[in-house]
């Protein structure tokens, strides 16, 4: 019987992986591209315990003592989340593990859901953690099944690197077995204090757990050199050989195909990239003309592999490398088959053009001045838009050139015109408020300028609560603004500890962010940011005092939230005798300046329009019209 | 096996629109619909601004042999399905040749620069014409109008689907899209999806 | 007068600090706002023409221009600008009593004029504690509750919009001259809206040399004296040279030479010491205490002080050549100093009307 083929996102491949694996516990915190493991795992497997835990560091110690128990267990992140948990993580690579436990770590070459582009795998060698990098959809389900073997085997905790392109791509991926085993959770502690089974859980000895680490990375070394996860495609003696990774594989592989060098050109595919298969890769090197690295982010492969060709040079004498150090692959961004169709021209000499002379001409011409670029705005009914609207008008009446600290969430975009350019510094989770903790504490050196921090419910959990203790016990002066739409919406509306829902969907004791600022010692108030004017009067009063730290949640459920999608609260429409346009003066601040998508400004009719289709009813910008010519009527 | 033969191999299509007008479960629903038929569907797409207003655009490869690279190469898109107008003259300026071919809703969802009255929005009659110079056919109906007729803006992507289908490009038919929105609709939903589907077949063979 | 929009406002007025405060660029508008003794922006606005700047009485007021097209003749050289009659007067036996600054003139006047109907209601200046709050009121309890002199500046023509929002047809203003200077520009309608209404149906101005910076003030007040417990303010007449802060039980003097130093850096550059674009204007009467100098400029004040005169609520008297020749002196000087600083700050030079070096043009707030 043949077997069936489905398809499946890439991460959806590495869920099946790890159900395969037997996994018993998983636990994450959103972050595109990696949310979709723990939805899908706490959607379809109610057998396995699955957690969207605090913070990613967190979530790491919850796997782990699921290995520690003798249960296999996966961290799910994405790659700044790796940051916030690498001091465990670092704990941990040098303790070790004991049933099998795997990271899944998504990187975001060209930050396309990001505000960096980290590369998790230095993480690998900096940590010494056997680093595997799926290079396809079959591949993804695959190697997260072998991780977890791999794993146990080696006693350590296994990275799978995936990127968004993989994670967020779909491909056809034939399943495997689904390993059912039952196991019951028991932490031995009592055996030889040395024995890693059944003895303690810890770093110390240092120098010996140090050199057991050694000797499990020369291990997986070793196993590595005959892993089927690393490929090689094309002639045995190629004039170039492109050693490649992750998801870069199709690319290469593309880009041989559309110039058809396939008889020229050899792609070797690692999916074990930490530690290196040497051997491998010096047998391969050694028989081709030149090599081309093929990764995205850091020449990781690229300078490691320079490494080990340079001990080998004995071997096979000097070759030429091409690569991000020798500028042929950009060093920043995602890559694509066509910049690597540009660098095999480049190498091979080659003519291509991706589309004719003449169409390209026609194309350049249709589209000038034809393709509005689409800025990322709130959604029609955004508390956000509310929000920062408030707080830049308050921050303007104020006028002492107050400013606000962005941090990580939708609320993000409060840095862009769409957010009034509110946010004017934007940083990891939880540092708008650590920042604003530090600037509130310079009035010694003149510092008079107001300063408000904003940060959302799920942030505050996750790393907001830290700054926050901070700048009440040092006595810092700063409004910490809490926008609170009621989950973790930029990722898909997981819930967080301030919800009383847990990851199962089940009830779920919620931890109340007003009464733990007020346990923490900020003055406290809550506010409907959809109320403009309530909000305004009560977020003045906090800046104008120039003492003490204030907490305003300002609390309004997100517009897409699946409670909220769909009702409409109020009709709204337009007085056209009170709209009168250009003529009133008000130089369309509802359209100019709100920049609601569903509200529109009509030229033709000099008048401001309402979009009933995207329209959600809330009904703020009625109070954003000078002349009342918005009109809401309760629904 | 794969009973069915494809007019390119890989066949390269590409959905777009804007974020929040469904192009990614369009995507997932045709690649399904073709993987009923054995091929290997690759579908790249990027989203995180989905929700946002911002440009969304997924992939679809498909191909009797293996999984592709989730990025088409420029200049290497067969077919165009696009959600919205100016988003469809982005991706033929990008991917367009010749050759391609262009499903398109009429229906514009103006930027937010637009909105705003900082950025112009160009005519119908300049898109209309732009569409036609830079493909080898198009079909141009207003989805959106026929998807709120059936109740909702949102199944604009449904009735993109079926003209599609109906467009006869690609292997699939009416059954293979019954079939791959079972498991994803509720009986109720998938009525409707289906009345979006039939009038977006009829768009093409009226 | 050239018009331009809220960048040259800023550019020329606001930024280098000149503003006095009147409200009329605040009025309506959604993009400048009165807060707090300031005038303020919120979000950008690119308008190149707006009434903010064509209502401000401190860019283009070119007095003589102004009262050409208002008055129809040309502006003369009287310091005290164009009037009918001037003489003393105080409150009529028939007017109520009041916390009044001098004679309860002003009182008087709006409560007559409200009572006969020649105004709906009267657009004030009211106070929360020594802050000046701008306040529609429309009877003799309102009136009575903004009565006697504020000193620090209040953006009054901020609430003309809102009052005529609320429907008032007939709206008095009392006002400083930087205010009725506005209060006439808004009624020119300089940008020739198709929806302009007039409603401004008396304006009597007060005399004034000098207010004082809101913020400046309380920075100087707060560390000698808690601001929340003070009451009222008052500066007496010459040769006094103090400023008297009352609280419930005790008050406190300040040297009105320290006193000057706090007052708004637009008001040098203000010509108009008597309010001269009013119906009728108002001010203190030197060593007749009690008495109040009043100068009648339109028929509409003539008339209003004739009927308030024979209903009760205003008694008059002749004034005396000593004080008219000091108004004069006093006038003369203010006007000097104005246009002295006006050409110090080039404001005279024909290049100061048009825009130089504007920014690119702003879209949204912060964005280039």
């Amino acid at each position: 019987m043949e077997a069936v083929s489905s398809l499946m996102m890439g991460n959806q491949a590495i869920v099946r992986g790890a159900v395969e694996a037997g996994v018993k516990v998983a636990a994450g915190y959103p972050g595109t591209p990696s949310s979709e493991i723990i939805d899908t795992l706490s959607k379809t497997a109610p057998d396995i315990y699955t957690e969207w835990s605090v913070n990613e560091k967190v979530a790491l110690e919850v796997a782990a003592a699921g290995s520690f128990a003798g249960l296999r267990s996966l961290a799910v992140m994405k790659q700044p989340g790796v940051n916030v948990a690498a001091d465990f993580l670092m704990h941990l690579a040098l303790s070790g593990t004991r049933a099998g436990m795997v990271l899944v770590a998504a990187d975001d070459p060209g930050a396309l859901s990001s505000i960096n582009e980290g590369d998790t795998r230095l993480y690998s060698k900096l940590m010494g953690i056997p680093l595997l990098e799926p290079g396809n959809f079959q591949e993804a389900c695959d190697m997260t099944k072998w991780a977890f073997e791999l794993s146990e085997q080696l006693k350590s905790l296994v990275i799978l690197r995936t990127v968004t392109r993989l994670s967020h791509a779909s491909g056809n991926v034939i399943a495997g077995d689904i390993k059912k085993e039952e196991k019951k959770a028991y932490f031995e502690f009592n055996g030889n204090m040395l024995d890693p089974m059944t003895g303690i859980v810890t770093t110390i000895p240092v120098s010996i757990k140090h050199s057991w680490q050694h000797e499990k990375l020369h291990q997986a070394g070793q196993i590595f050199e005959t892993s089927g996860f690393n490929t090689c495609e094309g002639p045995e003696n190629p004039e170039l050989l492109i050693i490649t990774t992750s998801i870069c594989d199709l690319y290469a592989k593309e880009a041989v195909d559309v110039l058809k060098l396939d008889n020229r050109v050899a792609v070797l595919k690692l999916g074990t990239t930490w530690p290196l298969p040497s051997k491998l890769v010096q047998n391969k090197i050694q028989k081709a003309g030149a090599v081309l690295f093929v990764e995205e982010i850091q020449p990781f492969i690229e300078e490691n592999i320079k490494v080990l060709s340079a001990g080998a040079a004995d071997k096979f004498g000097e070759k030429t490398y091409f690569g991000k150090l020798s500028n042929h692959i950009p060093m920043i961004g995602e890559l694509n088959p066509d910049i690597i169709i540009k660098v095999l021209q480049q190498i091979f000499n080659l003519e291509y053009q991706s589309s004719s002379d003449s169409y390209r001409k026609v194309a350049e011409k249709a589209v000038e001045n034809c393709l509005p670029e689409r800025e990322i705005a709130f959604c029609p009914g955004c508390p956000h838009r509310a929000s920062f609207f408030t707080i830049n008008k308050v921050l303007g009446l104020d006028n002492q050139d107050g400013f606000t600290c962005g941090d990580i969430g939708c609320y993000s975009l409060g840095i862009l015109p769409g957010g009034f350019s509110t946010i004017k510094t934007l940083h990891a989770m939880g540092s708008g408020t650590g920042l604003a903790s530090g600037f509130g504490k310079f009035s010694q050196f003149g510092m008079e300028q107001p300063i408000i921090s904003v940060c959302g419910d799920s942030t505050f959990f996750h790393s907001g609560m830290p700054p926050l203790v901070n700048a009440v016990h040092n006595e810092s002066n700063l409004t910490m603004v809490i926008l609170d739409n009621s989950g973790t919406a930029m990722t898909g509306f997981q819930p967080h500890p301030g919800l009383s829902m847990g990851t199962d969907g089940k009830s779920a004791p919620g931890v109340d962010i007003a009464d733990v600022c007020r346990a923490i010692g900020a003055e406290t108030k809550i506010c409907d940011p959809f109320n403009l004017e309530k909000t305004e009067k009560t977020l003045l009063e906090f800046i104008e005092k120039t003492r003490g730290v204030n907490v305003l949640i300002l609390k309004q459920i997100c517009a897409l939230s699946p409670e909220k999608k769909g009702s409409k609260p109020f009709n709204m429409s337009i007085d056209k005798a009170k709209c009168i346009g250009e003529e009133c003066g008000c130089n369309r601040i509802c359209t100019r300046i709100f920049s609601c998508p569903a509200l529109i400004w009509n030229k033709e009719k000099n008048s401001a329009l309402i979009n009933d289709i995207l329209c959600t009813g809330c009904g703020v910008c009625a109070e954003i019209c000078p002349s009342d010519a918005i009109l809401r009527e309760k629904i | 096996m794969i009973s069915k033969t494809l007019k390119h191999d890989p066949y390269n299509l590409i959905i777009t629109g804007v974020g929040g007008q469904g192009s990614v479960i369009s995507s997932k629903i045709i690649g399904n619909m073709l993987s009923q038929s054995g091929f290997h569907i690759t579908i790249g797409e990027t989203f995180g601004a989905s929700q946002r207003g911002g440009s969304v655009m997924s992939h679809v490869r498909i191909s009797s042999t293996k999984a592709l690279s989730p990025q088409i190469p420029l200049g290497k898109a067969h077919m165009v399905v696009s959600l919205e107008p100016v988003e469809a003259l982005r991706v033929l300026s990008q991917f367009g040749n010749s050759h391609v071919k262009v499903i398109c809703n009429t229906q514009p969802l103006h930027p937010i620069g637009v909105i705003s009255g900082r950025a112009g929005y160009p005519s119908k009659k300049k898109i209309d014409k732009s569409l036609k110079k830079l493909s080898s056919k198009v079909w141009l109906f207003n989805a959106t109008g026929i998807a709120m007729d059936i109740g909702d803006p949102i199944f604009a992507n449904i009735v993109m689907t079926g003209a599609l289908t109906a467009a006869k490009k690609l292997p699939m038919d009416r059954n293979n899209f019954q079939k791959s929105i079972e498991s994803l609709f509720t009986t109720d939903k998938i009525k409707q999806n289906l009345v979006a589907f039939d009038k977006g077949m009829d768009m093409i063979n009226f | 007068m050239t018009l331009f929009g809220p960048e040259e406002l800023s550019q020329q007025i606001l930024d280098p600090g000149l503003c006095t405060l009147c409200g009329a660029c605040a009025n309506i508008c959604p993009y400048i706002k009165a807060h707090n003794n300031k005038i303020v922006t919120i979000f950008s606005c690119d308008r190149t023409e707006g009434r903010c700047y064509a209502h401000c009485p401190k860019v283009g007021a070119l007095l003589d221009k102004m009262s050409q097209f208002y008055k129809a003749q040309s502006f003369t050289e009287n310091p005290i600008g164009e009037y009918i009659k001037i003489i003393k007067a105080r409150k009529g036996v028939r007017a109520p009593e009041g916390d009044f600054q001098n004679s309860g003139v002003v009182s008087s006047l709006i409560i007559f004029a409200m009572e006969k109907g020649l105004i709906d209601a009267a657009l004030l200046t009211g106070k929360d504690g020594i802050n000046p709050v701008p306040t529609v009121v429309n009877n003799r309890d309102g009136v009575l509750e903004c009565a006697g002199s504020k000193y620090i500046a209040s953006p009054v023509l901020s609430m003309m919009g809102q009052a005529s929002d609320s429907g008032i047809e007939k709206l008095g203003i009392v006002g400083t001259p930087c205010q009725i200077t506005a209060l006439s520009q808004i009624r020119q309608n300089p940008l020739g809206l198709e929806e302009f209404k007039n409603n401004t149906a008396l304006s009597i101005g007060l005399f004034c040399t000098w207010a004082l910076d809101g913020e400046k003030f309380m920075k100087y007040l707060a560390p000698k004296k808690d601001i929340e417990s003070i009451k009222s303010m008052d500066i007496p007449p010459p040769p006094a040279e103090k400023l008297i802060v009352k609280c419930e039980d005790s008050f406190m003097e300040f040297p009105l030479n320290e006193i000057r130093k706090l007052k708004l850096a637009g008001c040098g550059i203000c010509p108009d010491m008597t309010s001269e674009l009013s119906d009728i204007s108002v001010g203190a009467l030197e060593g007749f205490n009690g008495w109040n100098t009043l100068i009648i400029r339109s028929e509409k004040g003539e008339q209003l002080v004739s009927e308030a005169m024979d209903q009760g609520f205003l008694e008059i008297g002749t004034l005396p050549d000593k004080c008219f020749k000091n108004l004069i002196i006093g006038a003369v000087n203010k006007r000097e100093q104005a246009v002295k600083k006006c050409m110090e700050l080039g404001m005279l030079d024909d290049d100061f009307k048009k825009a130089a070096n504007l920014k690119d043009k702003q879209t949204i707030t912060g964005v280039s």
